[in-house]
Formats: structure tokens, sequence, C-alpha cells
């Protein structure tokens, strides 16, 4: 058997191994006892949304807030972080500048491996409920995906422009900075504009906390059993994405084109 | 001022363990322009970056790379950025980091004025607030030209420099760069593939095969 097929069977079993251990059966899939009443009354109140359009507009706004909020903090911390993480900004310095940057990615994986829901739990339990600890929430995880995403982008950046200032006696500085740090902005933005999409679900997930967000509402209305109301902010959560997905790919393509 | 004069005897290259240029022996003096002759793989490319001080045994500081100036093959700007700040990367060399960054983020009336006239020079003076990128391949390359001509080096070193032009535009270029070397002193070497423009333009012409050079003109 090749290495290939090896790697494939592995990756097989494990995915078996995953469902059998947790011992998952066809049954658990159709809903029992109330559940089947509760899904159709849920299905039903889809074909008619109820709408409070004061509490909507309030909603959509705060979610808009400690999003847009969250993901400016996310990026002005990512910018430097990714500079310093990646390979190319330390191209031909010495050990001690390798430490620091491995001191740093290690920092950033630290970030992004603690999911926001996770550092909203710990936020509320230390700053309360307060918009800060949602907006930091979201911050940290986001700060050190865009901070390893956009060191990527840096290091796989043309060479050439770089190569043409070292010729010409530029500095390490100003080869990165003049060189290199321009070719990546286009694609820095691009994937910036992205994670606001992915910013706005999890400023709306956070209402489950009792932020004031789009979730907020969305718990309470279910907890009420008005599921009418539950669709009409879906389908407002729903929208809302779709417009913001249309106007960053607009702003994406002005930045990249 | 800096030294750059050109005085290579019997030098080797080796790139990646493997030997490029064999037994290099080239002198040429201050102002004189010559011109570099040979099929793909001769060894233009790497000669040329030996005397920009880039590879070899004699590493050049880069206080002495910001008076040599290199137009490469491939144009080698950044291409999301305008042409006028392309041009004006030219004198990174001769300036510090915060000087550059205050360059590339406001550059002043004086300096688009400089990159304008150099620009009209090689004429492409109404491209420059253009993007980069959004121009042709032929274009790119006068750009590049501009940012060395803007460096006002003290030797310029061209890796076929006319190779996206057509004929006539081409003469033109190899006639200004040529011109400008003779009034500013500069040593000019430029490798080429048009062996009629460097007769035209070059009374001395190093033909190189294999790595090695195989007859230098004034010698002939």
């Amino acid at each position: 058997m090749s290495n290939r097929a090896r790697v494939l069977v592995g990756i097989a079993a494990t995915s078996l191994a995953a469902y059998v251990y947790l011992d998952i059966s066809i049954r658990d899939l159709l809903p029992h006892g109330d559940g089947v009443r509760i899904v159709k009354q849920f299905a039903a109140a889809a074909l008619s949304p109820e709408a409070n359009p004061q509490n909507i507009f309030i909603a959509v706004l705060v979610t808009i807030k400690y999003a847009v909020a969250a993901i400016t903090l996310a990026f002005a911390l990512a910018m430097p972080l990714s500079v310093i993480a990646s390979s190319s900004f330390w191209a031909g310095c010495g050990v001690p500048c390798q430490v620091l940057r491995w001191m740093v990615r290690s920092f950033i994986a630290l970030m992004r491996s603690v999911h926001e829901l996770l550092w909203a739990v710990l936020l509320l339990a230390a700053m309360g409920l307060s918009p800060i600890s949602a907006v930091i929430a979201i911050a940290i995880p986001y700060a050190g995906t865009l901070a390893k995403v956009f060191s990527d982008i840096i290091d796989e950046s043309s060479l050439k422009a770089e190569t043409a200032l070292h010729s010409i006696g530029a500095s390490r500085l100003q080869k990165f900075f003049f060189g290199r740090l321009p070719q990546a902005i286009p694609d820095i933005l691009s994937y910036a504009f992205y994670r606001f999409e992915c910013a706005l679900r999890s400023s709306a997930i956070l209402g489950f906390f009792g932020f004031p967000t789009i979730g907020y509402y969305i718990k309470l209305e279910f907890d009420n059993l008005n599921y009418s109301k539950v669709w009409a902010y879906l389908y407002v959560l729903l929208a809302m994405v779709v417009v913001v997905e249309y106007y960053s790919m607009q702003l994406r393509r002005r930045f990249v084109a | 001022m800096t030294d750059l004069s050109i005085d290579l005897q019997h030098a080797d290259l080796y790139l990646d363990g493997k030997q490029i240029l064999h037994d290099i022996t080239l002198k040429v003096e201050r102002g004189e322009c010559i011109a570099l002759l040979g099929p793909s793989g001769s060894g233009k490319t790497s000669l040329l970056r030996l005397l920009n001080g880039v590879v070899g045994d004699n590493l050049k500081s880069a206080k002495q790379r910001s008076h040599i100036g290199f137009v490469h093959q491939d144009h080698s700007l950044v291409p999301n950025v305008r042409v006028a700040h392309n041009v004006l990367m030219g004198r990174l060399g001769a300036l510090s980091f915060w000087q550059s960054l205050v360059m590339q983020l406001r550059p002043d009336k004086k300096e688009l004025a400089a990159a304008y006239a150099i620009l009209e020079r090689v004429g492409i003076a109404d491209k420059l607030f253009e993007r980069t990128d959004s121009l042709s391949g032929g274009e790119q390359q006068r750009v590049a030209l501009a940012r060395a001509l803007y460096q006002q080096p003290q030797m310029l070193l061209a890796d076929e420099p006319v190779a996206s032009l057509d004929k006539s535009r081409a003469r033109k270029i190899i006639e200004l760069l040529h011109e400008t070397a003779h009034q500013e002193n500069w040593t000019f070497v430029v490798s080429l593939h048009d062996e009629k423009l460097a007769r035209e333009f070059f009374p001395r012409i190093v033909r190189l095969e294999g790595g090695r050079i195989v007859s230098d003109g004034s010698d002939v």
C-alpha cells in the first residue's frame, strides 16, 4: 500500500471511529416526545413572520456596532502582530529575531485557539455585561486569526520588487515596507472584509449571553415560544449577512482589482 | 565618492553549489559603456548580478549599491502602486527609513516634478498617477528605466532593458540611456539580444557563452 493510500485509509478509519465511539444511531435523528409538535409549530411559523420594526432596527444597529468595533480592534492588533510573525520581515536576521518571531506566533496561536464564546464567558465574569466585554471577546480570537492569515499573505507575496530594491541599496525595512507589504495589502483587506461578515454572526450569537444584539431577541422570543417573531429575526439576520456580503464583495473588487 | 570601478580578475561564481561563471576577467573604466551579448543561459544576468555585488565573494554594501542602478529583465516593480511611487523608489538607498516613508506616503511637488521629468524622457509622462499594473509590458519596462534614471547612479546595469519594446522604441531608449551615461559620466553595462543595436551604440562588446567570456570587443 502506498503512503498516500495509508493516509487516506487512516483518515477514513478515524472518521468512522468517531461515529462509533459517539454511539450515534439513525433513530437519534428523529424528533422524540414533544419534539415533533415543536418542529411542526416552528416550521409553520416560518411562513408568518411577525416583526416589531422598532426592536428589529435596534437589534440590527447594535449587532453592526459590536461587529464594527470588534473587527476594527482586531485589525489594529493583527497588523503589527502579522508583520512581526512573518518570516520575510526577519529575513537575514539572526537567532534573537527568530526567537521573537516564534514567541509572537505562539501568542497569536493562543489568541485564536480559544473561541469567542469562551472569551465572552471569561470576560462576562471579569467585566460584567458591558459592551466592551463583547467587543474584546470577539476581537481577541479574530485578531489571532487575522494576524496568522495576514502573515501568511505577506510571506507569499512576490519577491521580485524586494530583490530589485535590494540591488539598489534599500535597507531591510525599506525593502519590506515598500517592496513587499504594498503587494499584500489587497489580499489583507479582502480577508478583513470577509472576517467582518463572520464578526456580524459572532456579534449576533453573543446575544444569547445577554448582550443586546439580534441573538438576544431570538433567544427571548424562542423562550416565549413566539416562533413567528423568531423567524422575523432570523430573516433579518440572513438579510443583514447577505447585504454585508454584497457590499464587502464590491469593496473587495475595488481594492483587489 | 564611492569607488565603483569594475576590475574582475579570474572571477568564478557559484550559486547553490553550481558553477555559473568561469574565470571572468573584465575591466571597465569609469564612464565606459559596454554591451554584453550571448545566448540564453550564457551567464549575462549572473555577470550583472556579480557586478552589482549581490552575489559572489565580494559583496557590496547597501551604501555602495545605492550608487548602482539596476534595470531588471522582469521590471521588478511593485504592481499595485502608482507609477510615481515606483519611480521615487529609485532613491530609497539614499534615504533613511523615515524620509522614504514620508516620500512614499506624501511625495512633495519637487519629487513629483522630478519623477514627471524622467517619465517624459522615456515617453510615458502621462502615466505618472496610473496604477503600475494597468500599464502594458513595454510601459512597465520604461517605468523600471525611469526608476533607475531617477536614482542618478554612478554605474547603471541593465539586464535586457528593451526586451519588451518594439525596435524603434528600443533604439530610442538605448540611445537615451547611452546619452545620459555619457553626459553624467556613468559606467553603463547592458545585456542585449539585438546584435545590431549593440554594434550601433557600443564600441566594446563582451560576448559570453557557457558562463565564460569568449570575446571582448576592446581586445578584438
